[in-house]
């Protein structure tokens, strides 16, 4: 049987060697393959080095910061930028859609700012020349262009019934017919996984486990179109029949579905507005208190307590500034509100992105984006994952100045320093500090968390795969009858 | 009395070809559905911006109270600002997602809050908008495609052809009522759900007659694209079909995403976190500097302070305002820039549009539904425009030192943002 599904794979691909069409598909797959992972590598590396170089000028700037009270700096603040993950090569995902920078300073969360969508304009919509792109949309047309008439053609000029008349079994005909639909699959995935070797050489966070796993995601894709091909093609009485419907399935599918889910997830799941968020973040905030008024009624507490346990009379007396401990400890409250916000927030996203997902049941091209993004290191979890280690980095570095403020000046100095210009002197801290700081480094999420990301897709991609053999059962039946 | 009876007799064929049929009412599913989700966006939006207007006067009231001197007052002072949806977004969200359509703006320097966006769900994003344009930009084409490509192809495979063209007197007049029913068929399904929505939104006439003739255009184009290749004898049904997918991919795919490759690497000019970050540095260094170095400056574009009192503190909040205003100043270049470079890009993408219906109707639709870049630029010239109105609103008391009351405070009258900028009201 083997020997047989060999034979008429090899048939199939002769039959091509003789037509225009197939050949003309296949240059056209090599050439799309081959210059979108150019273009993107070339895209990438470029954002890759622009975000590094930016991020080297906001480090530089601000640790050029002359001596400062350290109050100045919360406000002065620091900018962070996103990096790039190695297997954004393959599939940029969501990269473009959120901004790249954050500014970062005491007292708020700022949002990412500066997308490239937007600085794009209109074309940004229509989608990327990358790998993922290629091999999600344009390949599976490519496939149904050199399949769909794979089992009608020979139904049409009658060789049909004489191949299965001579003892070859349906099943073994149809199988044949996959196996060289299939070889042209596995083509197309050559270029896209050399660039992602490539690019994954100095792999520190098991990004070439990831583009393993994300390859046989692919191959798994375009198996089922594959066999959903050759399946309608024996199904279908015309080739004329069996393209309209095979057409007709790759726009639902390709370029309708994702919307489709998109919409039906905003409308779902509905989401306030940042501003609206903000303004109530703001309204709860009112409760913490106004941390640089350190008479301020909501500190009445805070200072009956430290008095207490310093056991002293007065806030002068402590050992030491009261004006940075009431800022470390209201940054701490701060924080504690932002970031119920920020959690509620991300906990809507990740639920409208669950939400959109589920149309993978409907459309195996949902399926594979989720999987594909999840695994490159480009979907909503790896920006969330930006977002709280920008978020902690903000924190801890806050709060480094905040107990500056505490501890390198006494209260009477700190009260005094709009008095003259002398007494703004002494409340002044050695700029030696904001060199010392750590600059931001984000590790990316691991192997093992991207899998998880990755795994619900992946197992709707496996029910996929076994529903397509299953069609490609059932039409074989269909043919023997 | 010949050609009625002919468009009788289509339309009974026409009903019997299920398979139009179906493609026809496919679309006007769709387009329905799409504009079912426009109307339920705006309204949303909407929704959110009356909102936003009532929490943000409750907080600027709260504030006020709590105020006790001038500069305090207007730093906590933040007012409402924001993009109402035309009376055609529904139709075209376009890039309103994406860009700021509310705003909280205060006496600060604009530089640093203008840039602000709301923070979309980007997997959402990515997909793209379900909208009225994107039906019409990538579905009309195909279902163009679907209704014509056979036309002449199935009969001759059906063996009819011949006869068909004996009854006729001229072998065009029997393709004529046949391509303009299932054309018809086809601008019904679309333009309906657009009225309809129209006629809920209350629309403007001179907008929908303007966005059905963008309609009637793309169908004209595709209907022209599909029978040059139809209406030839010699081809068969699938390569009419294979061909016209492809010309499809080409235009609607290939050619905006090569346009978008193009334009990002060509044009890549001022960053908009160059600005912010420029505007960062001018304030914050104005912090260390001798107050002489902000005022002066501040007072050549601002004459009429020139005669304000020195200043002995260490502190002022005269002093603090002036420097917001010359951070802005010494940004104004790079912010310039910053639009510009965007607006290069959209040109470009204009030229894209020569070569691609699809970015064509989608730029048409936008414009007409004000959801476009010229849009959200427009709105940004009115929040600068409104922040002006705000700032010079404090500097009276700021510069003349005026002693701080509740009841100046009270005197400070700065309009709402849709009086202050003349928005029509909605």
């Amino acid at each position: 049987m083997m020997t047989a599904i060999g034979l008429i794979a090899g048939d199939e691909l002769r039959y091509w060697r003789r037509s225009k069409i197939a050949g003309s598909v296949l240059v056209i797959l090599l050439l799309i393959s081959v210059c979108a992972a150019l273009v993107s590598n070339a895209e990438v590396s470029r954002h890759a080095e622009e975000r590094l170089a930016q991020q080297a000028e906001a480090d530089a700037i601000f640790q050029a910061q002359p001596d400062r009270h350290p109050h100045r700096m919360v406000h002065y603040g620091h900018y962070v930028y996103r990096s790039v993950s190695p297997l954004a090569v393959i599939d940029s995902g969501i990269d473009s859609m959120v901004g790249t920078s954050i500014f970062l300073e005491g007292h708020r969360q700022n949002t990412a700012t500066f997308a490239a969508a937007r600085e794009t304009g209109l074309l940004a919509r229509f989608g990327s020349f990358s790998p993922a792109f290629v091999l999600q949309t344009l390949v599976p047309l490519l496939l149904i262009i050199c399949g769909f008439a794979s089992v009608s053609r020979e139904r049409e000029s009658k060789t049909l019934f004489q191949l299965i008349g001579q003892g070859v079994g349906s099943n073994t005909l149809l199988l044949g017919k996959s196996l060289a639909l299939w070889m042209l699959a596995l083509l197309a995935l050559v270029p896209p996984l050399t660039l992602g070797l490539v690019s994954t050489g100095a792999d520190e966070f098991g990004f070439r486990q990831s583009l393993m796993s994300m390859a046989l995601g692919y191959l798994l894709y375009l198996s089922v179109w594959v066999l959903v091909i050759v399946s309608v093609s024996a199904l279908m009485r015309t080739s004329a029949q069996s393209l309209s419907l095979l057409l007709g399935l790759w726009v639902v599918t390709a370029v309708f579905m994702p919307r489709v889910a998109s919409a039906y997830a905003s409308a779902a799941v509905e989401s306030p507005s940042q501003i609206e968020t903000n303004l109530r973040i703001e309204e709860a905030m009112r409760v913490g208190g106004d941390a640089h008024d350190i008479e301020d009624e909501a500190f009445v507490d805070l200072r009956t307590l430290t008095l207490a346990e310093y056991d002293v009379a007065t806030i002068e007396d402590l050992p030491f500034n009261y004006r940075g401990y009431v800022a470390l400890r209201g940054e701490e409250a701060d924080t504690e509100v932002l970031n119920q916000f920020a959690e509620e927030r991300m906990a809507r996203e990740l639920e409208q992105k669950n939400a959109s997902d589920r149309f993978s049941l409907l459309s195996p091209v949902v399926a594979i984006r989720a999987y594909s993004m999840a695994l490159s290191g480009t979907a909503l979890q790896d920006h969330h994952h930006f977002l709280k280690a920008s978020e902690d980095y903000r924190f801890n570095m806050v709060q480094t100045f905040n107990r500056l403020q505490m501890e390198e000046m006494t209260l009477a100095e700190d009260l005094a320093r709009n008095a003259s210009d002398e007494a703004g002197q002494r409340t002044r801290v050695d700029s030696m500090n904001w060199q010392e700081m750590p600059v931001f480094e984000s590790a990316p999420l691991d192997n093992a968390q991207r899998w998880q990301a990755a795994s619900q897709a992946g197992f709707t991609l496996g029910i996929w795969f076994l529903a397509a053999f299953m069609l490609m059962q059932l039409s074989a039946r269909r043919l023997h009858s | 009395m010949n050609l009625r009876f002919r468009i009788e007799q289509e339309f009974r064929f026409l009903l019997k070809s299920k398979a139009v049929l179906g493609a026809t009412l496919l679309l006007f599913a769709v387009s329905g559905i799409s504009i079912g989700l426009g109307l339920d966006y705006v309204a949303q939006e909407r929704q959110l911006i009356e909102e936003f207007i009532e929490l943000d006067a409750e907080q600027r009231t709260y504030k006020r109270a709590q105020a006790y001197d001038w500069g305090g007052a207007a730093y906590d002072a933040f007012h409402a600002t924001w993009n109402s949806p035309s009376d055609l977004a529904f139709a075209a969200i376009g890039q309103r997602d994406l860009n700021p359509t509310m705003m909280r703006i205060r006496a600060l320097a604009v530089e640093g809050q203008i840039y602000e966006t709301d923070s979309i769900n980007p997997e959402l994003a990515l997909a793209g908008r379900f909208d009225f344009a994107f039906v019409i930009a990538y579905l009309l084409p195909l279902i163009v495609i679907f209704v014509l490509y056979d036309l002449i192809a199935s009969e001759r495979e059906s063996g009819r052809l011949d006869l068909l063209s004996v009854t006729a007197k001229k072998s065009r007049l029997i393709w004529i009522p046949r391509i303009a029913l299932r054309l018809l068929g086809i601008l019904i399904a679309v333009l309906t759900p657009l009225w309809f929505g129209g006629f809920m939104e209350v629309t403007a006439l001179s907008k929908l007659l303007s966005a059905s003739l963008a309609v009637m255009l793309q169908l004209a184009i595709w209907t022209t694209l599909v029978l040059a290749t139809a209406m030839r004898q010699t081809l068969r049904s699938e390569s009419i079909a294979s061909i016209n997918v492809g010309v499809w991919v080409i235009l609607t795919l290939a050619i905006p995403i090569a346009g978008k490759a193009y334009i990002e690497d060509s044009v890549t000019g001022i960053k908009g976190a160059d600005v912010a970050l420029l505007q960062r540095e001018v304030v914050n260094d104005a912090w260390d500097l001798p107050k002489a170095d902000t005022m002066e400056p501040f007072y050549v574009s601002h004459p009429e302070w020139s005669d304000s009192e020195p200043m002995t503190d260490a502190f002022h909040w005269k002093w603090y305002y002036a420097f917001q205003q010359i951070g802005d100043e010494r940004a104004a270049g790079l912010a310039r820039q910053y639009r510009e470079t965007m607006l290069t890009r959209d040109e470009m993408t204009a030229a894209v549009a020569w070569v691609s219906p699809a970015v064509a109707i989608q730029r048409q639709l936008e414009a007409l539904a004000q959801t476009n870049l010229n849009a959200s630029l427009a709105f940004e010239d009115k929040v600068r425009d409104y922040h002006e109105q705000i700032r010079r609103a404090y500097y009276p008391v700021l510069f003349r030192e005026v002693p701080f009351s509740k009841e100046r405070l009270a005197q400070i009258y700065i309009p709402d943002f849709s009086k202050a900028v003349g928005l029509r009201s909605d």
